[in-house]
């Protein structure tokens, strides 16, 4: 039988001859798996800014006007005492005033009818990681609300809820337009393989007549196949990391980056290594379309 | 070694290319198989390399149903004969040497058997100075004679033979008759078509003669 290196020098040559084909079928695979590499870079970035965003989950309890220091302190040990609670600190009116003033910078003459001080003072509370999840919080914001002096509780919940539907909507888009492109890509690798099989008709013939086995026979087109989904594949992760790098330069000096939220960072190890397997596939799939058509015993 | 039980072959639209052919073939045999053209000959071959396969009836080579084979089975089989066909098969864009190397390779021979039975085969046919010449630039009888030692690259149990001397005059084709009969007697049964009478009667050798698809005579 052939060697290993043999086949795999057997396979670039046919990728060689194949011209046009061969670049049209690299050219489908890099544009679907960069295609895909995109929205799952994009998911995957959002997923990282979603973790860090919870773990910066914030609960606010207004609290209501009037209250003595006494049941202020009292609140406090209440509150510190629910097992969600990580820490808490404490926003008197005076403060959430001149916080309030600051956002406004050079507005402040909007709160010169204000009168007397309208804001509430309040308790910001991290919650532990184990408490973050959605159900959690609403049980923590329910007994939290019960609790005598408080006003009202105010949760990002709901922004980590719909972050969370957008992350979940990237990747459902990036799967099924890579999953429409990637078939896109097997039915033109399974043309370009038909076009090898073609040019080397004679020698198939021949080699079928003199007792070929049909991997003997199969074998170079197949790795053929996989060469041009390899290949691709590849492509298309050395454009998606030029896109990525990009992306960063323009962002560098986004608040975002600034406060270190959402750095981001490039495909994982196990991606990567997914792509290229996932190339490989779907060349060698495309190769075995035609293969087991056109080449029979 | 070749059994045909009423074996039939027709091709779409009702070309009965072959019909109701019963055969035996012992092992280390010599026969032709002598008929005009279009009578069918080059069809009964390709039934038996498993080229094609039966409308109807029954083939066993070596013992061995062809219609009920493997994939593997049938390559084999296949490995196991050597073929000289019609219109030779000759990859273009290859050397004489070149062609045998191709060969060698499918039947997996390693880089020093490929070498010796390189040489042995062009010796045997008298191709040595040519092995170097690409087909075209080959007369239709040497391109006969590279069909030929492809065929003994394998140095096969069976050969069969396509109109082996088809484009040769009559004294090479007498030569080519000498060499099988040298190979046969190494012990290698030998099937070879052909629509020359002539060349048949005077080798001696048995001969079924085919006419339109039936066998119309038998001689010993
Ligand atoms: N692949 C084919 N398709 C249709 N008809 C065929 C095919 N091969 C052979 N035939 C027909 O079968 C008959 C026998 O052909 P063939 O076996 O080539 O005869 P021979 O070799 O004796 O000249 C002829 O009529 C030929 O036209
Ligand atoms: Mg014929």
């Amino acid at each position: 039988m052939k060697s290993l290196e043999g086949l795999l020098r057997e396979g670039l040559r046919g990728l060689g001859r194949s011209g046009w084909g061969g670049v049209a079928s690299v050219g489908t695979i890099a544009a679907a798996f960069l295609i895909m590499g995109i929205f799952l870079l994009l998911s995957q970035n959002l997923g990282l800014v979603l973790t860090q965003w919870k773990e910066q989950v914030q609960v606010t309890v207004f609290l209501e006007e009037g209250l003595s220091m006494d049941q202020i302190a009292y609140l406090k040990k209440k509150i510190s005492a629910e097992m969600a609670v990580k820490s808490l600190s404490y926003t008197s009116k005076e403060e959430a005033l001149a916080s309030f003033k600051g956002e406004l910078k050079g507005q402040e003459s909007l709160l010169e009818g204000l009168g007397e001080n309208p804001l509430p003072a309040s308790f910001q509370l991290k919650v532990q990681e184990r408490y973050q999840s959605p159900e959690a919080i609403k049980r923590l914001v329910i007994s939290l609300k019960r609790l005598e002096g408080v006003e009202d509780v105010l949760y990002g919940q709901e922004w980590v809820e719909r972050l969370n539907t957008t992350v979940r909507l990237l990747r459902l888009m990036g799967l099924s337009v890579g999953l429409i492109l990637t078939a896109a890509s097997i039915l033109i690798v399974a043309n370009t393989i038909r076009f090898s099989v073609h040019a080397r008709a004679e020698e198939v013939e021949i080699m079928r007549l003199v007792g070929a086995t049909k991997t003997y026979i199969r074998a170079p087109f197949l790795i053929e196949g996989l060469l041009q989904g390899l290949i691709g594949a590849i492509l298309s992760l050395f454009l998606l990391f030029l896109i990525y790098k990009g992306v960063l330069w323009q962002l560098r000096f986004s608040p975002a980056q600034i406060y270190g939220l959402g750095v981001g960072r490039f495909l994982d190890p196990p991606s990567l290594v997914l792509t290229l397997g996932a190339g490989a596939a779907v060349g060698g799939l495309g190769s075995l379309i035609s293969v087991s058509r056109l080449l029979r015993i | 070694m070749i059994q045909m039980y009423h074996v039939s072959k027709t091709f779409e639209r009702e070309i009965h290319a072959l019909e109701d052919i019963n055969l035996h073939i012992k092992k280390g045999e010599l026969l032709f198989i002598v008929g005009p053209s279009g009578a069918g000959k080059t069809t009964l071959l390709r039934l038996l390399y498993r080229d094609l396969l039966p409308t109807s009836g029954q083939i066993l080579v070596n013992g061995k149903n062809v219609a009920r084979l493997k994939d593997s089975a049938v390559s084999h089989l296949r490995r196991s004969m050597g073929v000289i066909f019609q219109d030779f098969k000759l990859l273009k864009d290859r050397t004489v040497q070149e062609n045998l190397i191709f060969v060698a390779r499918v039947l997996g021979l390693s880089g020093s058997e490929t070498r010796r039975r390189v040489g042995q085969v062009l010796k045997m046919l008298g191709l040595t100075s040519k092995a170097n010449f690409y087909p075209q630039r080959l007369s239709g009888g040497e391109q006969q004679r590279v069909a030929i030692a492809r065929a003994l690259m394998s140095d096969p149990l069976i050969l069969l033979a396509d109109e082996p001397t088809g484009n040769l005059d009559f004294e090479l084709g007498l030569e080519v008759m000498r060499l099988f009969k040298e190979i046969n007697t190494r012990g290698t049964t030998i099937v070879a078509a052909t629509h020359d009478d002539r060349l048949a009667s005077q080798m001696g050798w048995r001969a079924i003669h085919l006419k339109e698809g039936r066998v119309v005579e038998r001689s010993a």
